[in-house]
């Protein structure tokens, strides 16, 4: 395609768009010259910029809230909302210090006995996590305490620029045990994974969006709602029998993230009906993860609706 | 990971956010917590959050007073005043922030200095846009602005007055 004037103005306004490398260079350049105590000042400046300018997400984020707390009013809703996208802010802020070589994160670990066999034993793991706290920064922290090398999905970017800008700048790892994989159409990373599980690597996958072509599996939420939760992680986990550990990572203080790990989902030995065996850990996954969305709802990143009404079975034949 | 802790040569909390320190004590961690790996950046949530309250309303004021008091807006309608207020608040943070990161990153990427030292010196030059604008509003004709300037100036030299002391003073403990 050429740079006609109408195709350069269009990609221009595309870096300036939300998705786009202008915010991710700004938040860079942000990290490096940023004094601590002004960082709440623009942390907040852009929070509300972004909510206010943000409709779709922010739309989202109130739909979602609504089947969380369904007694809310409107005013509670949007304090809540704007909660999330606060919370979403200072992860982004953090992540940029940390590629910037700034080492100022503190991290805390709650469940640590659920994490020490993947240390000792030589066997493949699945970590099943959400869009919480600091996923990418995460990753390289555990692969070091495991000390074995960890292999971490991710969706790429929307556009092309602020991925080919975020894949330049995440692969910061200074224990070069992390490696990223972007799961793009066609490039079937499900069968590159299941051979990493099956040569008995950790993979942590993301288990709460559905975004793009993912194929998606429907769970009750609530009473009255449900929701889509990719089915690849779970297939994975089938196919290679390998045990599933959920861990959570949030943003408790200033500069402070935990990781929340809980006991593994261990696979029956012997035969197994398969989708009885699907139907059991997604339903286990959705549990939990439900249980956790409700308690740290204000750091579920989750900007797109991701509760259906619950469609109600007819208890008896209608009158004709 | 967090690289391991390097020996403290020299206290990490220095002036107010010394004092604070020395005023509240740190929490021990809740007791789930079965494991910890401190970063390097130690100061306290209330700490971070009471200076940048304190920066963001001093410089919010100032703003303002340079707006409606001490510019040829004055003449102005006072609603454009008000509108041209918190755009002027936001473009002086921004001009603090960026300026120094532009006119001085190239020398001090040639210059070859440490990270932790090219990010002070980034900090100081943003510290001197808002000490120039107090400075400004010392001499500043009314006397709302000269206290706006007179407060900021204080503090800094205040806290001038802790760094010293803080340096004078033996360290309590390796991790002071």
């Amino acid at each position: 395609v050429s740079d006609s004037p109408p195709h350069l103005l269009r990609r221009t306004l595309n870096r300036l768009s939300i998705y786009g490398d202008f915010w991710l260079r700004c938040l860079a350049l942000g990290a490096r010259g940023l004094p601590w105590y002004l960082e709440p000042v623009f942390v907040a400046l852009y929070t509300s910029l972004f909510y206010l300018t943000c409709v779709p997400a922010r739309r989202a984020i109130l739909a979602n809230l609504a089947v969380l707390f369904p007694e809310a009013g409107p005013l509670e809703r949007h304090r809540k909302a704007f909660r999330v996208i606060w919370n979403f802010a200072w992860s982004l802020a953090d992540a940029a210090h940390v590629r910037t070589g700034h080492h100022v994160l503190d991290w805390e670990i709650q469940g640590l006995e659920h994490l020490q066999p993947l240390a000792s034993d030589s066997q493949g793991a699945l970590i099943l996590t959400a869009h919480m706290g600091n996923y990418d920064l995460a990753a390289p922290l555990f692969a070091a305490r495991l000390n074995r090398p960890l292999h971490m999905v991710r969706v790429p970017e929307r556009h092309a620029e602020s991925q080919a800008y975020a894949s330049r700048n995440r692969h910061y790892s200074p224990t070069a045990q992390c490696v990223i994989h972007y799961n793009e159409p066609g490039n079937m990373l499900a069968i590159k994974l299941a051979g990493l599980l099956r040569d008995n690597q950790i993979i942590a996958i993301q288990g709460d969006r559905i975004l793009f072509d993912v194929a998606a599996t429907t769970l009750a939420f609530s009473d009255t709602h449900t929701w889509n939760l990719p089915k690849g992680p779970f297939l994975l986990g089938l196919i290679s029998r390998c045990p599933i550990l959920p861990l959570f990572i949030t943003r408790v203080a200033w500069r402070r993230y935990r990781i929340t790990a809980y006991p593994c989902f261990e696979w029956p030995d012997g035969r197994i009906d398969k989708d009885l065996a699907l139907a059991s850990v997604a339903q286990w996954w959705s549990d939990l993860l439900a249980q956790t969305v409700r308690r740290e709802w204000h750091q579920w990143f989750v900007f797109e609706p991701a509760f259906s009404p619950r469609i109600p079975l007819p208890d008896a034949p209608l009158p004709s | 990971m967090n690289p391991p802790p390097a020996p403290d040569l020299k206290p990490f909390r220095t002036g107010f956010g010394w004092l604070w320190q020395c005023l509240t004590r740190p929490r021990p961690n809740p007791a789930p917590v079965a494991a910890f790996f401190p970063g390097s950046g130690r100061q306290a949530t209330s700490e971070v959050m009471i200076a940048s309250l304190w920066v963001a309303l001093w410089s919010f004021l100032a703003c303002g007073a340079l707006v409606v008091l001490e510019s040829p807006l004055a003449a102005w309608p006072l609603a454009v005043q008000l509108l041209i207020w918190p755009v002027a608040w936001f473009a002086f943070l921004h001009i603090a922030l960026f300026t120094p990161s532009l006119v001085l990153l190239p020398f001090l990427k040639k210059s070859r200095l440490s990270p932790a030292s090219t990010r002070s010196l980034l900090h100081l030059g943003t510290l001197s846009l808002f000490t120039a604008l107090s400075l400004y509003l010392c001499f500043a004709t009314h006397p709302a602005s000269r206290a706006l300037g007179g407060a900021w100036i204080t503090l800094i030299l205040l806290d001038c007055a802790l760094r010293l002391l803080r340096r004078l003073m033996p360290l309590a403990t390796p991790a002071d």
